[in-house]
């Protein structure tokens, strides 16, 4: 310890020692005698030898290096531009992406988040991502493992008013426990947040604006804070705003308990009928599973409670916020977008590689005369090294210059809510990607530089191999997704989905029975009947494509169900092959598409038979496929059940239109709303679903063919570069050739001739993992499903484009080559 | 360079043993470096010869680890010299190098004693 403050010390005080031992080495020559003072030796040398062993000699060889390197660098602007570039989109890119990332997971700004955990029903054969109130409050009361239990109800539909008289508009409400602002580390962007104070039976009922909504509803009047408004026409006085954030789209926020306040009618507190997004705070010490252990026990006593509700062995899964669920489907997904993002990364440096190779050529004149001069291999290595470092620097600082930049603009747009200032995590990440990337595209180039042999060596095909291999590995990817999507959009669902708009009246929110609800919608019904356009209606428990989803796994394949009456066939256009339609009231009766009968039935008439995994309902007709349940999913295999009258509060209307489904909306909304004026209900137009289903299909296309233009680009400028060193490195060569009277074809051959093998290996390689991604996005993105990797014409389509990239990128220099004039270019030499 | 003929053999140290030898010298009082190597050659009339550019790398290394310290004084000819002293971690790596030294020295002797 004290020789490192030795050491330290001798760096600080060097100039001062270094006078000392020069006027000590004098005097002791001085005193030596005449004839002998010639074997003193080189001062100069001496000192240095003696400043060895101060162990601070590595650092005036790096400042030597860092500022030769500057000096290489700055001496040749159109490399140091061009593998910046490289190395700044390679950096830049995927730094971005995964700062977006992890700063919109959620909970990312909670301090201590490894203490929040996602709570989740779970049973030996069941298990329910939502939790309602009466368990909330149970298990908050009653649970000593958790410090505090947060609920969450989002994405609600109501509507918001000035005031009373002016006219109300639609909005997103979320109803949240007080306690979720500090746990998940939310701070008023205005004001205060909900406290719980707040949710005292006697406080007056009040609301938090979210941000974006403020300033694009309101102008971002800092006055509406203090004031009272009209949230479903109920008096709540706004006490602040929410910062933006990507996970919550809400437009107003207010407490839990309140949520009766606003949606008249609500059982939520009583009733078992809301789905809440459950997290909890675990006490210090406390590890999910032993809450997860105590949850049981409790879950056991809830059970004497509500018998019928809560499941036998019931427990609650804790599961950590911040931990992936490694089985999950979006876990592969993540992994899979992060690994296609980070080979950009790998891309680049390998590119960046082919270059720092190619410009060895050009610089070996220098290294021999270096190493003649009596510089070590090693040392030549290390210098080579420097340069790459301090390239790799320079660029990564770029780089976050660069991603700072893109996530203002996102953040200004409400895309993301990542802070675009990096924290010293991201800098430090960002740095040390940039470290091992100058050793990866830096380090085999020196080495091959400073051996004495020069050859070709193996560095340059693999750098040629990966670079090649990850381009085609992209284009294939968008051209699989370019492929799905162009059949997507040709293909249909099915059933006529042009004409269609569905109700959703929210009957069970507002507490009403089944009698009551079946009258509220028979009485809809019959209004919606007679509107003007309306062709047909029905009642089902699920509307076409809505985000839930009632369905059957049976031998690994997923089926999936609806509730249906006897008029869904009419209103959705799906036609009845075989057998019948349902008959008002029957129950105990199924219907099957095609496709699914073919598949439990395989060459077996389906009518008669009892679907497998519900003994009790009998198959009575076949009906043509449709996927209704999910965009773009062909050949969906589909069964339909009769109305289960259990479930009628959760029922929505189903309204085929003549004109354009937008002119009823209103319409409908009214229709509904006048039969009940407490109701918010929610009425969807079919191809919204569909553009917005689309349009998130798009985004990945998107998403993966920018990745693969970047990738195409730094391809063309990595071969070019290739090219065009190899014809400098040969032109005396391709003088000779030509002066011999070889002809320009053979020329151009012979310099590509070595490229041809990596560049083809490359493709292969590219073309298999493209085909491996596109079977992962398959299944993870419901709109790929029509995804097929064996087809041929997607690689065919990457290999053409990829063709035209090798074209370009060395058209230039085997142009420059043909023309190479014998004579002047063998005089030069 | 030019070889001039040399009045009496001068052996080379034997490796690693400077640091013990400079250790030794310095143990009884402060010395510059050119005393220093005056003194071992005269001690070991003129037997063994320290190399300057030995000298000053094993001295900074002695001061980096702390075995000894230099003050700048005056000497008897009243010029400006560094003179190195022991410090008490140098007493004691001298104490142990010595021990080394003689280890090695009475294994060497059995072995040349044996043959």
């Amino acid at each position: 310890m004290k020789e490192l403050l030795r050491r330290i010390s001798y760096l600080l005080n060097r100039r001062r020692l270094e006078r000392e031992m020069a006027e000590e080495m004098a005097d002791h020559r001085e005193q030596m005698e005449p004839g002998r003072q010639t074997n003193f030796g080189d001062q100069l040398r001496l000192r240095e030898d003696a400043r060895e062993s101060w162990g601070w000699t590595w650092l005036d060889r790096l400042q030597q290096d860092l500022s030769y390197g500057a000096r290489v660098l700055r001496k040749a602007p159109g490399f140091t531009v061009t593998a910046m570039l490289i190395l700044v989109l390679g950096i830049g890119v995927p730094l971005t992406a995964f700062r977006v990332v992890l700063a919109d997971r959620p909970g990312a700004s909670a301090p201590d988040a490894d203490s929040l955990v996602h709570l989740t029903r779970r049973a030996p054969d069941a298990h329910m991502t939502s939790l309602t109130y009466p368990e909330l409050a149970f298990y908050s009361a009653n649970a000593k493992s958790f410090r505090h239990v947060i609920g969450l109800s989002q994405r609600n539909t109501a509507t918001f008013g000035i005031d009373a008289g002016r006219a109300a508009e639609s909005i997103h409400i979320a109803f949240a426990t007080a306690n979720y602002f500090p746990e998940f580390g939310v701070a008023p962007a205005l004001d205060r947040v909900l406290t719980p104070d707040d949710e005292r039976p006697d406080a007056e009922p009040v609301a938090v604006l979210a941000e974006s909504f403020w300033q694009r509803r309101l102008g971002a009047d800092p006055a509406i804070v203090g004031q009272q408004v009209r949230v479903n026409g109920k008096p709540v006085r706004v006490i602040g705003v929410l910062p933006r954030t990507a996970q919550s789209r809400d437009d107003v926020w207010m407490p839990l308990v309140r949520q009766p306040y606003v949606v008249d009618g609500s059982t939520m507190l009583t009733g078992w009928n809301t789905a809440l997004t459950v997290y909890a705070r675990l006490r210090p010490e406390v590890s999910p599973q032993a809450a997860q252990q105590e949850t049981r026990a409790l879950a056991a006593r809830l059970r004497e409670r509500w018998p019928d509700r809560v499941w036998k062995d019931e427990y609650l899964e804790a599961r950590p916020i911040l931990q992936f669920d490694s089985n999950s489907e979006s876990f592969t997904m993540a992994l899979t977008a992060g690994a296609l993002v980070l080979l950009l990364l790998v891309a680049a440096c390998a590119n960046l590689g082919t270059l720092v190779l190619a410009r060895g050529v050009a610089r070996e004149r220098e290294i021999r005369v270096r190493m003649a001069l009596g510089a070590g291999r090693l040392r030549v290595v290390r210098q080579l090294l420097t340069e790459a470092l301090l390239l790799a620097a320079l660029s990564g600082v770029s780089a976050l210059l660069l991603s700072t930049l893109v996530l203002k603009v996102m953040h200004l747009q409400d895309l993301s809510s990542a802070a675009p200032a990096p924290d010293w995590r991201t800098v430090t990440a960002t740095l040390i990607v940039a470290m091992v990337a100058a050793v990866v595209f830096g380090l085999p180039p020196a080495f091959r530089l400073a051996s004495l042999v020069p050859r070709a060596g193996r560095a340059r095909t693999l750098f040629l191999g990966a670079q090649v291999a990850v381009s085609c590995l992209l284009l294939v990817v968008s051209s699989l997704l370019l492929n799905s999507r162009g059949r997507l959009a040709a293909a249909e669902p099915g059933f006529d989905y042009r004409q269609l708009v569905w109700v959703s009246p929210g009957l069970r929110t507002h507490g009403y029975s089944e009698p009551a609800a079946q009258a509220y919608l028979d009485q809809l019904r019959e209004r919606v009947s007679v509107m003007p356009g309306v062709t047909a209606t029905s009642q089902t428990r699920l509307g076409p494509w809505d985000d839930l989803h009632i369905g059957a796994n049976w031998q690994d394949r997923q089926f999936v169900g609806n509730q249906v009456d006897s008029q869904f066939l009419a209103t959705l256009g799906i036609g009845l092959l075989r057998g019948r339609n349902f008959k008002a009231g029957e129950g105990g009766v199924a219907l099957v598409n095609e496709a699914a009968a073919r598949v439990i039935w395989p060459g077996e008439d389906a009518l008669g038979k009892t679907l497998p995994w519900s003994p009790t309902q009998t198959v009575i007709g076949v009906v043509q496929n449709a996927s209704t349940a999910y965009v773009g999913t062909p050949d969906s295999l589909e069964y339909y059940l009769p109305s289960n009258q259990a479930e009628v509060a959760d029922a929505v209307l189903l309204v085929r239109v003549s004109g354009s489904p937008r002119d009823v909306v209103r319409g409908l909304h009214d229709a509904a709303r006048g039969l009940d004026a407490r109701l918010q209900p929610a009425v969807t137009v079919v191809t919204d679903t569909y553009d917005r289903e689309m349009s998130s299909a798009s985004t990945a296309l998107g998403m993966i063919a920018g990745l693969g233009t970047v990738a195409n680009l730094l391809s063309i400028v990595g071969l070019a570069g290739l090219a065009g060193y190899t014809v400098a490195q040969r032109t005396r060569e391709i003088a000779v050739r030509i002066a011999l009277g070889a002809r320009a074809s053979h020329v151009v051959r012979g310099i590509l001739a070595p490229m041809g093998r990596p560049i083809g290996i490359g493709f292969v390689i590219g073309a298999l993992g493209g085909a491996a991604v596109g079977n992962i996005l398959r299944s993870g993105i419901p709109t790929m499903a029509a995804l097929n990797v064996l087809e041929p014409l997607p690689y065919v389509m990457a290999l053409a484009v990829f063709g035209g990239v090798v074209g370009v990128s060395i058209l230039a220099p085997s142009r420059r080559a043909t023309r190479i004039d014998p004579v002047r270019a063998l005089k030069n030499e | 360079m030019p070889m001039s003929p040399e009045p009496m053999p001068k052996t080379e140290l034997v490796p690693g043993t400077l640091i013990l030898l400079v250790l030794r010298v310095l143990e009884s009082g402060p010395l510059h470096g050119y005393a220093i190597a005056q003194r071992i050659s005269r001690v070991s009339g003129d037997a063994l010869r320290v190399e300057e550019g030995s000298l000053y790398p094993a001295l900074q290394k002695m001061l980096r680890k702390g075995w000894v310290r230099a003050e700048w004084g005056l000497s008897d000819t009243k010029r400006r010299v560094r003179s190195y002293h022991l410090t008490p971690a140098g007493r004691t790596q001298l104490e142990s190098e010595r021990a080394g030294y003689d280890h090695v020295n009475k294994a060497i002797q059995a072995v040349l004693k044996l043959a």
